[in-house]
């Protein structure tokens, strides 16, 4: 059986490398409260490649404009179809952003339409419980970015599998930290990574 | 007050009468022998009008009866023949040209499986149902035969060639149960769920994620035969199934063992064979051809003698089944075919879908619907010329049974004696000579 490996997507326009230290912090919350088999490093895999359906869990972040290529477009769609979940995380946590504009609308193209994702989807029990939903971030409740609280995830569904699941929170900087410094925190706030780890792998 | 004289005369009436009776007798014995309104002492028939013909057949007054078939004779009509043979009379046939055909349907044990006919015969077998003609195939040239699939026929089905004609009867779609599917949390389960609900299959998960947690998908409830059609195990971690895994299989459910599950302690006592140490395929891409070839492997070894092997890899043996109690197991050493779903080739995603739900499909457990079973039973002939020899041996040729003795009705000569008598007797009474 073979191991999960966290694998963060490059891709050609856009800082896609702007969240380094979330796969470490991800795959030792994974390590810590599960039973998953996990590697210890992720990879990177370019968006175009078929390297990318060797993963069907991936993840894709950023600061700037995001265009994806015709290939690229290509490959994420038969990604998605094929049963692979793509989790982006919008590194502004502004929905007037360049970002969150641009990857919107290349989802759109390449997917289908964001719809709102309920509070009440598995993806919120899949292992820790998050009874109201995705848990807020600091960079939210500071009022950084677009001075909102996001009540909701947004998703491409594929039947009743999340195809691409999409982050307005900026989880990339609330993630973003050394995994020893999980000791200085109260609550781990990386237990809603987990979820989504444990989902794409049972849901 | 009768006189003496009247006497005499009901005497002479009844004697006149009873010598007519005996002439009548002896003509009837004369008729019978020489074998009038019958060619040669032998009845024949067509099989074309035996519905109408066979009420007339008496078995003590015919015996011998022959049958031109010029059309294959209704499962009824020969099995009235076959009566008449039990019952005395020589019954034989013959046909100008009446090929061999046998045709019988199958349909899967998986959900919306296609029904599939399976033809065997010499020239070309045309397919219809109640509708229209489905197909026909050119059996003659493959001794195996040919098998069509015929989707989902409308009415009744049957195969034709030449005078046969068989009705196929169609085997009522399978009762499924869900499937319960366990393991550990991973990429092989969360995709064999995925490619069976896909399929049709109903899908209850246990996957194990934490020591304290489990992931849960559908209510498992209580785990036997009534509840779920097969258990499939993606590894060695059971878990709480474990134990129930062994009762369910005797009691008739299917196990699939999937890569090294079969090393799992709660299975080892049923399963084909052990598994052996993970080998890697050589081969790098999921061609179409053998998309499995691609996958690792756990071979099978230290197999049961009760097994029947499957498939091979090489001199390794990569899966192989047996029944255990009422159930079946099959074990497949094959391990990450959640890699064929995502890089094979384009028609990969339905390929993997097909070959997890025909694997789950060959254990699964399958009540039977007694209705929908017994109404094709008796529509369905299979090989109408095999049950005609069957019930009326080989065709002969059309020869008038000269080693049969022509048999006179066993009244007829007691009664032709007592009324010759009686005549004589009558005769005497009254003095005349």
């Amino acid at each position: 059986m073979s191991d999960f490996i966290f694998c963060t997507v490059q891709y050609d326009s856009g800082d896609w490398d702007s969240a380094p230290l979330v796969p470490a912090n991800l795959i030792d919350s994974i390590a810590r409260y599960t039973s998953i088999s996990v590697a210890p490093t992720g990879v990177t895999v370019p968006l175009g490649s078929t390297e990318l359906f060797k993963y069907p869990l991936a993840y894709l972040t950023g600061h700037l404009p995001v265009r994806f290529s015709e290939l690229e477009r290509r490959n994420l769609r038969e990604y998605c179809d094929r049963g692979g979940m793509l989790f982006v995380d919008d590194h502004n946590h502004d929905i007037d952003g360049v970002f969150h504009k641009s990857a919107v609308e290349e989802i759109t193209r390449a997917v289908g339409s964001l719809k709102e994702l309920p509070n009440t989807h598995a993806l919120y029990s899949a292992f820790f419980k998050f009874d109201d939903g995705p848990p807020a971030t600091t960079h939210e409740l500071n009022g950084w970015g677009d001075n909102l609280v996001h009540k909701h995830l947004l998703a491409v569904m594929r039947g009743d599998r999340i195809a691409v699941l999409y982050s307005s929170k900026d989880y990339s900087s609330e993630w973003g930290y050394h995994p020893d410094n999980k000791r200085f925190l109260s609550v781990d706030n990386t237990k809603f990574g987990v979820n989504i780890v444990v989902y794409a792998l049972t849901g | 007050m009768r006189s003496q004289g009247d006497g005499v005369a009901i005497a002479r009436i009844t004697e006149r009468g009873l010598r007519a009776a005996s002439f009548a007798l002896i003509a009837f014995a004369v008729w019978r022998l020489l074998g009038a309104g019958a060619a040669g002492g032998m009845v024949r028939l067509r099989s074309s009008s035996l519905a109408r013909e066979l009420p007339s057949i008496e078995p003590a007054r015919d015996g011998a009866v022959h049958v031109d078939i010029d059309a294959m004779p209704s499962p009824a009509d020969r099995d009235a023949l076959a009566a008449v043979a039990h019952a005395g009379t020589r019954v034989t046939w013959s046909s100008a040209a009446i090929p061999p055909l046998a045709a019988v349907a199958v349909r899967a044990r998986e959900p919306g499986a296609p029904v599939r006919v399976e033809v065997a015969s010499t020239v070309n077998v045309s397919l219809s149902d109640g509708l229209a003609a489905l197909d026909s195939v050119n059996a003659a040239g493959a001794a195996r035969g040919a098998s069509l699939s015929v989707g989902a026929p409308s009415g009744a089905l049957a195969a034709a060639s030449g005078a046969a004609r068989s009705p196929i009867g169609i085997p009522a779609p399978a009762l499924l149960h869900p499937v319960l599917l366990v393991g550990r949390a991973g990429w092989e389960a969360k995709f064999a769920a995925a490619a069976l609900e896909e399929q049709g299959w109903s899908v209850v998960e246990r996957l194990f994620v934490a020591p304290t947690a489990d992931v849960t998908q559908g209510a498992i409830g209580v785990i036997d035969t009534n509840h779920f059609s097969a258990i499939v195990a993606v590894d060695t971690t059971l878990g709480a199934v474990g134990p129930s895994i062994v009762r369910f299989v005797r009691d008739g459910g299917g196990l699939l063992l999937l890569a090294d599950a079969a090393n799992a302690p709660a299975v080892r006592a049923i399963a084909p064979a052990r598994a052996g140490a993970r080998q890697l395929s050589g081969k790098h891409a999921f061609d179409v051809a053998d998309p499995v070839g691609a996958m690792p492997v756990y071979p099978l070894e230290s197999v049961r003698g009760d097994v029947v092997r499957l498939t091979t890899r090489g001199t390794s043996l990569t899966s192989a089944a047996r029944r255990e109690g009422a159930g079946r197991v099959l074990q497949a050493g094959f391990d990450e075919t959640w890699r064929w779903r995502m890089q094979g080739g384009t028609e990969a995603v339905a390929a993997h879908r097909a070959w997890w739900s025909r694997m789950v499909g060959s254990v699964a457990a399958t009540p039977l619907d007694m209705a929908a079973a017994a109404g094709d039973a008796t529509s369905a002939e299979g090989a109408p010329l095999a049950r005609l020899i069957g019930a009326l041996g080989p065709a002969a040729t059309v020869e008038p049974p000269a080693s049969e003795p022509r048999r006179l009705p066993s009244w007829l000569l007691p009664l032709l004696l007592i009324c010759l008598l009686a005549e004589w007797g009558s005769r005497r009474w009254r003095g005349a000579q």
